[in-house]
């Protein structure tokens, strides 16, 4: 199997000194695979896509994206990339729905025929219908999430890297959200999500838990969730 | 949410003066901002304005809010119209407020994007600068706005004034951080430096009309 992300032991200071680090086991994302990524509050979930889209440069160790060092060849390889950060309001651009679905294509340099074919395609499978027009100011925060998770999958990319991409999304977006992804998924697209509880693990293939700055299990769903591992997840999603 | 939005809001809708190109606004706007600043008689400027007037009743803008808006810069004016004599003074005060309410107009009809990707033609260091800062300023007046519903909600009681120091220590740097990333996550969904414009300054017989309405604003200033 082609590997899209390796993550071997990845320190990062921040300027106030503080250090995350992704240790132990080796983190690795292979061709159409769905990985999650768990993890306690401030466990360096969001250090970690951080270095994977190439915001973060690591004070040690070593991260591989598409075979190339994602901080310095980030243009090599952004076009294969779909992103949906945290905080999705630092990543949207409008100023409407459409121009936003529109902004990485038209920077990728797609034709016009593809844009349209590719915005309606987001717009009806993520049930923005209707929004097209709206103002980003305006949209609620699901509604935002949904428009960045658009803006990421309308690139059709090989690697998609969401940050708690499903938080604030209702019951529906999130089903038409799941169902999108797996669709392009099983055409070979790699999946990595930072995963904030259980219900949403059973999108997944693979899981990886981040405990106290080191990688400490990495397996299949199934191997998590009969580990002792998963009360501790539990019990933190409980928390 | 803060009445700065209403802008964008207004800039994107699906109007008439809104569907127009970028450049005949744009002309329409020299034109009459030049005939505004030249011209020795105040009835050009009334001109001017009723124009405007009939426009923004016709393109269903908020007019109410806009004549305010265009009162801010007669206040500025004031302080130079004071020195002037009484002429010049009420001049120097409606020229401001129409130029005012001129270029208030621009900005309710033209969508931020295609204003910049069209100054980009000309300067696209610039308006790549100006595109990021316009953009990021939305960002911030968003974040100030949570910052003191915050401060409402959990109560600065007593130590009102320290407490909002505090809160804009953390918005300055809280805002310097958030530039550097938000330029890096545009990047990252492939901004290289270039502005789209929404209908590629195509001009329609409607563009044809608006400039000429400038041109006819212009040719009876000079008549």
């Amino acid at each position: 199997m082609e590997k899209i992300v390796e993550i071997k032991c990845i320190k990062h200071r921040y300027p106030d000194n503080t250090e995350v680090s992704a240790c132990g086991l080796d983190l690795v994302v292979e061709k159409g695979e769905r990985v999650a990524l768990v993890g306690l509050n401030g466990s360096g979930k969001t250090t970690v896509f951080s270095h994977i889209i190439g915001l973060l440069k690591p004070t040690e160790g070593e991260v591989s994206v598409f075979g190339v060092d994602p901080y310095h060849d980030f243009e090599s390889i952004g076009k294969k990339m779909g992103v949906v950060m945290q905080s999705v309001e630092d990543q949207l651009i409008g100023p409407t729905v459409l121009d936003d679905i529109r902004f990485s294509l038209l920077n990728y340099g797609f034709s016009e025929k593809e844009i349209a074919d590719r915005t309606k395609e987001v717009i009806s499978g993520l049930n923005l219908k209707g929004l097209e027009n709206k103002v980003i100011h305006y949209l609620s925060g699901g509604e935002k999430k949904k428009l960045a998770l658009a803006g990421a999958l309308a690139l059709h990319p090989d690697l998609l890297v969401l940050d708690e991409a499903f938080n604030q999304i209702d019951p529906r977006g999130l089903s038409a959200a799941t169902k999108m992804i797996e669709y392009q998924s099983e055409r070979g697209m790699a999946v990595v999500m930072a995963v904030s509880n259980r219900e949403d693990l059973e999108h997944f293939d693979k899981v990886y838990f981040l405990q106290s700055g080191k990688i400490v299990f990495g397996g299949t769903r199934e191997e998590f969730l009969s580990s002792d591992l998963k009360n501790e997840f539990c019990q933190h999603e409980r928390q | 949410m803060s009445s700065i939005y209403l802008v964008d809001y207004y800039s994107n809708k699906k109007g008439f003066f809104q569907s127009l190109s970028a450049v005949s606004k744009l002309i329409f706007f020299a034109l009459s901002l030049f005939s505004i600043v030249f011209s020795e008689d105040y009835r050009i400027t009334i001109l001017v304005f009723s124009v405007l007037l009939i426009f923004s009743i016709f393109g269903e803008l908020p007019i109410k809010k806009m004549l305010k808006w265009a009162l801010l810069p007669v206040f500025f004016a004031l302080i130079f119209a004071i020195s002037q004599p009484d002429t010049f003074f009420v001049r120097t005060l409606t020229r401001a407020f129409v130029a005012a309410y001129l270029a208030i107009f621009y900005s309710f009809t033209t969508s931020y994007r295609d204003s910049f990707a069209l100054f980009g033609k000309v300067f696209p260091f610039l308006s790549v600068f100006f595109f990021l800062t316009y953009r990021y300023f939305f960002i911030l007046i968003g974040d100030l706005e949570k910052k003191i519903k915050t401060l409402k909600v959990r109560g600065s009681g007593k130590r009102k004034l320290k407490t909002a120091g505090y809160m804009m220590g953390y918005f300055v740097v809280d805002s310097m951080n958030k530039s550097e990333k938000i330029y890096r996550i545009l990047k990252v969904r492939g901004f290289r430096g270039r502005i789209y414009s929404k209908n590629d300054f195509s001009f329609s017989y409607r563009d044809l009309l608006l400039v000429i309405v400038g041109i006819l604003i212009f040719l009876i200033n000079f008549n």
